[in-house]
């Protein structure tokens, strides 16, 4: 009979899905609350003004199941400041979908460690400001939460839980980039770093005074390139650029839905107001986002250069250009650079 | 016999047909739709029930060799632990 198919047979599925706009991966924003004060966060506030309620939650969590949600990613501001952060999580795994954790770890004691281990998480991502303690600490505005920071994480290690280090690369820390990569190999833990720092999410552009330096991000291309793992994008016809209002959905902690996470220009509406799976199959925004990604992919497509091979998220255009379909500067910049690394490795 | 699916995997439908994310390794399976029909009907029907509808939906005449591939199915489904006899 041949039932099982192999590794190839869900990314034909993940193909349909993005034909089908299901939302297999969503990610929910629990607090604004965050007991870490990162200086180049996109949050512009540690509060939630008219937080959901965990009954609001299974809701959301009940249409995921059933708009056919594979992956539910539980973040924040630091999702573990929520009250009933375990129990949602609990919430996600009943319904067979599985669960990522964003965290930023200085919350994860033995007993947290405890119950997110029994969860069965299938990813627990961690972010790592610096090799250095001063260098992260200085990134998060609170002293010892280096160290706070790696013992949760070494708590999670313990009991075989999936761990992601991930660095959003500043010049605060871009000299350290080898002893990040060297923290995180020592551990046994997969790592990632990203060279886009954002706006934050109301426009406040000062973030952006904290993005990697030209040289900063040579190095880390360099450092990609000699792994194979510079970032690449192969465009084809009538593909899209992402999975933008297509297989991506954000949830806010007001109960806001958008079309990714990093989406934040329009909402497609309020979960508390209508369900969020009449939002998502009768939003014309939602409709308009999955657009904005066939259009990017055409375009970048047919302009061809540096911008077309780099992984592009209209997203951040939108904040930055007031077009989706526009690259910033800083992004123009980033392709580029991978670019030219490409070309001298190739 | 029925089965259970084992609560620690993490799966879905796409179109009918089923993808699973096997959590203790994060390996990703996906099944064609005979294997997600049989999926489907694994905790609510015994496999010759189970067979019958997949000789029915599928048109198959010989119910006796879909039966032998349900049998077969479900003890790979066993072995890699993602379902346990109920």
């Amino acid at each position: 009979m041949g039932a099982a198919a192999p590794l190839a047979g869900s990314q034909r599925l993940k193909h349909r899905a993005l034909l089908l706009a299901q939302p297999l991966s969503a990610h929910l924003e629990l607090t604004y609350r965050c007991n870490w004060r990162c200086l180049f966060c996109y949050n512009p506030r540690h509060s939630d003004l008219r937080g959901m309620r965990r009954d609001d939650w299974s809701a959301v969590l009940d249409d995921l199941r059933a708009l056919g949600t594979l992956t539910v990613s539980l973040t924040g501001g630091e999702p573990l400041t929520h009250p009933d952060f375990l129990s949602i999580a609990a919430e996600v795994r009943r319904r067979a979908m599985a669960l990522r954790i964003l965290t930023n770890g200085a919350l994860v004691t033995e007993t947290v460690a405890d119950a997110i281990a029994e969860l069965g998480p299938v990813g627990v991502e961690m972010s790592l400001h610096g090799a250095a303690p001063m260098t992260h600490d200085r990134a998060t505005a609170v002293p010892g939460s280096f160290d706070a920071m790696l013992a949760g994480l070494d708590r999670l290690r313990a009991r075989g839980v999936p761990l992601l280090l991930k660095t959003p690369l500043t010049r605060l820390n871009e000299d350290e980039l080898d002893g990040m990569i060297a923290l995180a190999e020592a551990r046994g833990v997969s790592y990632h770093v990203d060279p886009t720092i954002t706006p934050r999410d109301d426009g406040d552009p000062s973030p952006l005074g904290y993005a990697p330096s030209p040289g900063g991000l040579d190095r880390l291309f360099r450092r990609l390139a000699a792994r194979s793992r510079l970032p690449a994008v192969e465009r084809q016809e009538d593909g899209v650029n992402c999975g933008l209002g297509r297989v991506t959905l954000a949830v806010d902690p007001e109960g806001n839905l958008y079309p990714c996470l990093q989406w934040r220009t329009t909402s497609l509406g309020n979960v508390r107001e209508t369900p969020l799976r009449e939002l998502w199959r009768s939003s014309p925004r939602r409709i308009e986002a999955a657009e904005v990604a066939r259009s990017a992919n055409d375009r970048l497509r047919a302009a061809g250069g540096a911008v077309s091979r780099f992984p592009f998220c209209p997203a951040i255009a939108a904040q930055r250009t007031g077009d989706p379909l526009l690259p910033d500067a800083d992004h123009v910049a980033r392709a580029r650079a991978a670019d030219r690394v490409r070309q001298g490795s190739a | 016999m029925s089965w259970r699916i084992d609560p620690r995997l993490a799966w879905q439908l796409v179109d009918g047909e089923g993808i699973v994310i096997d959590l203790p390794n994060g390996k990703v399976v996906g099944f064609n739709p005979v294997g997600s029909l049989v999926w489907s009907l694994l905790e609510t029907h015994e496999e010759d029930a189970i067979a019958a509808e997949v000789a029915r939906r599928f048109a198959v005449d010989d119910v006796e060799a879909v039966r032998a591939d349900v049998r077969a199915f479900v003890s790979v489904l066993a072995e890699r632990g993602f379902v346990a006899a109920a």
